[in-house]
């Protein structure tokens, strides 16, 4: 190496070390900067903590600018909140607890409810709830029930959801069908589907009824049509499977026929729709005529196609005779960390999300159902017809079963449902294949 | 700036095949890249696209171009704290990233001692071990770091890192796969220049220092560049650590537009295009030292 | 040694000790949830895994997985490294757009890629235009671990390429010119200059894409969450599932050290393979 090329190479390395110094400095400063305290696992005198099951802006807006302003003028605490897609909110409960620094406050769906039942993260709300009126009550009933967990509440509802099928009324009238007389029961719907299917060279070109096909889907609609039969999925103590019943494979038979044997309405076996736009979804496409759905995606299937006349039938039983019922009730709601040192407070951040004004204002704000039955004199709900029907029918829609496992019990029944959808054992078999898996989780969980 | 294959300086006669070539591998190039880009023309496509009317209408020119989705990824959410936020903890992770592991890489290829192997291949298993194991474990360690956040001594009482830009940068500040990509960049070059060094009486160190740091310019360009994406991509880790706007991330940012069941797809286009506008900066800043033929003085040195 | 111990250090405690939690864990059963410590349960969990059909499933799609997408991005990132060598104008322009698929989000990108690849999305429609008729390409469980594999590859293209490329920059340049003195063709220069002078980084390049590629997660849950009839769940998907769905951390742990053996073995006998040659 010559000189010239020495000369050359010092100054990099001094530039290095400068490099080295503002590294070394600036991570010891973003330490001691930022080293403040985080809020969570609060004492009795900070803000309350809230894991919000939401991160949409405009809810995050509701929630900061709305919901804890009217919360620190009743109690006179502060709120800080964090917001999580629910999704996530697992993984940032097992961190959150794992390291003690849980929230006072926080959100989920009701199926893991039972989990969280058992590790005693959750506090009862039934003292709470005794207090309400009466009619508050059986205002919020439906909803409240989906956080049953061995008749003790543990869920404030502060979302419902519900499962129905939704129609596409100019292809009922160029069927021959009558769009104001959908069909009330899985038998006549069948009939419909098969009307309504558009075959062309042997293939089905546009399907007479889609089932979304993800595992958490397969399970609430084969959970819906089983109810909708007066099947039930476990024994009332959560120890024994009673999906294996002659309505369970019935009910099976019914959803698998979509797909197999010699007329299939539904196409979309294997398919998920979740991720991709409104727009683009089979009934807004005029892919399908009919699709079994939640409200908030017709919603937005709505909004997306204004031309289209959509429609929802009301839940639907199974055959003459049979009850309607199909899987619904709370899709969100909030719960206490036993360990907050603000009972009081949490509790009156649960209310407040749940009284009549704001719940509405927020299921607005996020395109949701609100949870009361009485909101179905809100303009909001009046003026979108998905969530009028889904309030109008609440009294038909019924929770999972809360029992411990129980994601892992969905997931490994939705296994073989899929099986028996695509034609691989019978109905029959595949029920009790899923049994066999299932019964031994149910006998750990308790 | 001329092409550098040897061909064409050795051979002048043979200066219009290469002049074809250079065209024909230009032509490739251009071709690859539109294709490669494809997917990213429709984000750009429906970043422009009014929101109402995303999807709906599918052409690659929007048939009302409007900038209300990047005014709303901008002003809605919490874009540009996050912004802030990812770029100081990238910043660190690259200064980080650039001394230690270009230093250990260059030691295990060219300063093997007793057991470096061993340590090595260690290095490198963790890298094979899903996140989804050691976020809980790494979230502890960061919950309880000693003196932060309200803790004592022995890491208790407070909460620690959480929610810190500090604890964020925790996963990121040495990149294990990157001190194997230095190590295997140095296991390629020679090592005559060492050798003549050390007969000359210079310490490893400087060895180090004044020959080959200069030389390794495109392995820290790449190093840079990929702890750089590393933060700017990762979204598991500040899931579980940040709780509030002030430590949030890009990332996380960009969960607002895309909540299950109610995806914002065309200001999530718009903040997904604005959000890579950063990476791309850092990658074509640190692209230059990638020239063709940059080792040849080092080798004839 | 001095060089190293900053380095060796940091993971040494923050992600050596990480691992070590883990594979204790794999012999507990622990959910992050309880209040206690985790039960010991010796090797129950990795005995369960044994005769779990599901794993075995999870195992062997990896192994598809990892293995078709490898060969397919490295031959491409290599065409494209090759092309990308020069320096001309605007060369920087085609570095920087080839590498935009690695940095664009995931979430993002993955909307459009899923509606690519709907009923009526853009590949059916250019079948459409050759009179074939549209595929449920994700739907189906012969072509949707396929169908992620595509994105995998376009995903993985731009990393892999700047690794290359930097690799190019080892070759001395005099290496080139005294092989083409001799009259040597550009396949001679190829296969006798640039991939062995290539070889520590096409090594690198190799492991860790082996390694990557064996714990894909992300790609999968954003197109096909795991399906149809588990055709795409690899083990990394049912390591999050394990882990944050049903928060047992004990059996995640074990699967993944189960995995963690599966890609050392993989890479072992890449990196054997890589020396003979």
């Amino acid at each position: 190496m010559d000189r010239n090329e020495r000369h050359t190479v010092y100054p990099a390395n001094r530039r290095t070390f400068l490099k080295t110094s503002t590294a070394v400095l600036g991570s010891s400063l973003l330490v001691s900067a930022c080293g403040g305290p985080s809020g969570g696992g609060s004492g009795a005198d900070g803000d309350l903590t809230v894991w919000w099951p939401g991160v949409n802006p405009t809810e995050q807006d509701f929630v900061t600018e709305v919901l804890i302003p009217a919360f620190t003028e009743k109690t006179g605490r502060g709120a800080q909140a964090t917001f999580i897609d629910w999704p996530d909110m697992s993984t940032r409960l097992n961190a959150g607890f794992s390291s003690g620094t849980g929230p006072d406050v926080y959100g989920h769906g009701p199926a893991a409810v039972a989990d969280l039942v058992q590790y005693g993260r959750v506090e009862p709300l039934d003292d709470n709830l005794d207090q309400l009126d009466e009619s508050d009550r059986k205002d919020l009933q439906t909803g409240l029930e989906s956080g049953l967990v061995d008749d003790v509440h543990y869920l404030y509802p502060i979302a419902s959801t519900g499962r129905q099928v939704a129609y596409n009324a100019e292809h009922f009238t160029d069927a021959g069908l009558d769009p104001d007389t959908p069909p009330t029961t899985f038998v006549s719907l069948r009939e419909a589907a098969e009307q309504l299917a558009v075959h062309k060279s042997g293939k089905l070109q546009r399907a007479g009824i889609v089932f979304s096909a993800e595992a958490v889907g397969m399970q609430q609609a084969f959970t819906s049509i089983l109810w909708a039969h007066g099947g039930e999925m476990f024994s009332e103590d959560g120890t024994s499977v009673l999906f294996t019943s002659d309505e369970g494979v019935e009910a099976l038979t019914w959803y698998a026929s979509l797909y197999q044997g010699d007329a299939p309405v539904d196409d979309n076996l294997g398919g998920t729709w979740d991720g991709l736009p409104p727009a683009q979804s089979p009934l807004a496409t005029g892919d399908t005529s009919m699709t079994f759905t939640d409200p908030a995606t017709l919603k937005q299937i709505m909004d997306a196609a204004p031309e289209l006349d959509l429609r929802f039938m009301d839940v639907l039983a199974f055959d003459e005779g049979d009850e309607p019922a199909a899987f619904g009730g709370a899709a969100t709601g909030l719960m206490i960390n036993p360990d907050s040192q603000m009972q009081d407070d949490a509790w009156e951040f649960l209310k407040l999300t749940g009284s009549k004004d704001y719940n509405s204002m927020y299921a607005q704000e996020v395109g949701i159902v609100p949870v009361r039955a009485s909101a179905i004199d809100t303009d909001y709900v009046k003026a979108s017809p998905a969530m009028a029907s889904a309030v109008a029918n609440s009294e038909a829609f019924r929770s999972n079963p809360n029992i411990p496992a129980w994601t892992k019990i969905r997931d490994t029944l939705a296994q073989y449902l899929e099986q028996a959808l695509n034609g691989q054992g019978t109905p029959k078999e595949a029920l009790d294949a899923a049994a066999a898996e299932i019964e031994p989780i149910l006998a750990e969980g308790r | 700036m001329t092409d550098t294959l040897p061909i064409d300086h050795q051979r002048k006669r043979r200066f219009s095949r290469a002049e074809r070539g250079r065209a024909l591998n230009i032509t490739v190039l251009l071709i690859a890249t539109l294709m490669v880009l494809f997917p990213f023309l429709w984000m750009i496509s429906l970043a422009f696209t009014p929101a109402q009317e995303a999807f709906r209408d599918v052409s690659l020119w929007p048939s009302n171009p409007t900038l209300e989705n990047f005014v709303t990824a901008l002003t809605v959410g919490n874009l540009s704290r996050a912004f802030v936020n990812s770029a100081v903890v990238a910043l660190v992770a690259v200064l980080t990233n650039c001394l230690f592991t270009v230093s250990a890489g260059y030691a295990f290829a060219h300063l093997p001692f007793r057991g470096s192997n061993v340590v090595f291949y260690c290095l490198l298993a963790t890298a094979a071990i899903p996140v989804a194991v050691t976020l809980i474990p790494l979230f502890l360690m960061a919950s309880s770091i000693p003196f932060a956040g309200g803790n004592d001594a022995l890491g208790r009482g407070g909460s620690g890192l959480i929610d810190t830009l500090g604890g964020l940068s925790i996963p990121y500040l040495v990149g294990t796969m990157s001190i194997f990509l230095v190590r295997q960049f140095f296991l390629g070059m020679s090592r005559d220049l060492a050798e003549a060094a050390r007969i000359d009486g210079a310490s490893e160190l400087r060895i180090f220092w004044s020959i080959y740091l200069p030389i390794s310019r495109p392995i820290v360009a790449v190093v840079a560049i990929f702890a750089f994406t590393g933060v700017w991509d990762d979204l598991l880790w500040p899931l579980v650590v940040s709780s509030s706007a002030r430590s949030q991330t890009v990332q996380l940012a960009l969960t607002g537009f895309t909540q299950s069941g109610n995806i914002q797809y065309a200001p999530l286009m718009a903040a997904a295009i604005i959000v890579t506008i950063p990476v791309l900066l850092v990658f074509l800043f640190n692209q230059r030292h990638f020239i063709s033929g940059l080792s040849e003085g080092a080798v004839k040195g | 040694m001095l060089l190293v111990a900053p380095a060796a250090l940091y993971v040494l405690v923050f992600q050596i000790v990480p691992v070590v939690y883990g594979l204790i864990l794999s012999f507990t059963e622990y959910t992050p949830l309880q209040r206690g410590a985790p039960t010991f349960v010796g090797l129950q969990n990795y005995a369960a895994l044994v005769g779990d059909a599901d794993f075995r499933g999870a195992l062997w799609v990896t192994a598809r997985y990892t293995l078709q997408v490898l060969p397919v991005t490295i031959a491409i990132a290599l065409v494209l490294a090759l092309l990308a060598n020069r320096s001309f104008r605007g060369v920087g322009i085609f570095r920087s757009a080839l590498y935009v698929p690695h940095i664009v989000s995931l979430t993002a990108v993955s909307m459009i890629w899923l509606w690519m690849y709907s009923q009526n999305g853009l590949i059916n429609d250019i079948l459409g235009t050759f009179n074939l008729s549209p595929q449920h390409w994700l739907n189906e469980p012969s072509s949707a671990l396929n169908g992620v594999s595509v994105m995998r590859i376009w995903k993985a293209l731009g990393s892999n390429m700047v690794l290359l490329l930097a690799g190019l920059q080892t070759i001395p340049k005099n290496l080139y010119e005294a092989a083409s003195i001799d009259g040597a063709g550009r396949w001679h220069l190829f296969r006798h200059v640039t991939l062995p002078g290539l070889r520590p980084m096409l090594i690198y390049v190799i492991a860790t894409d082996i390694i990557y590629l064996s714990q894909s997660f992300a790609e999968i849950f954003v197109l096909t969450s795991g399906g149809p009839l588990r055709s795409t769940t690899t083990v990394n998907y049912l390591i999050y599932t394990e882990a944050f769905e049903y928060s047992n951390m004990g059996s995640a742990s074990a699967m993944a050290f189960v995995l963690f053996a599966f890609i050392a073995a993989l890479t072992l006998i890449a990196l054997r393979g890589g020396r003979e040659r």
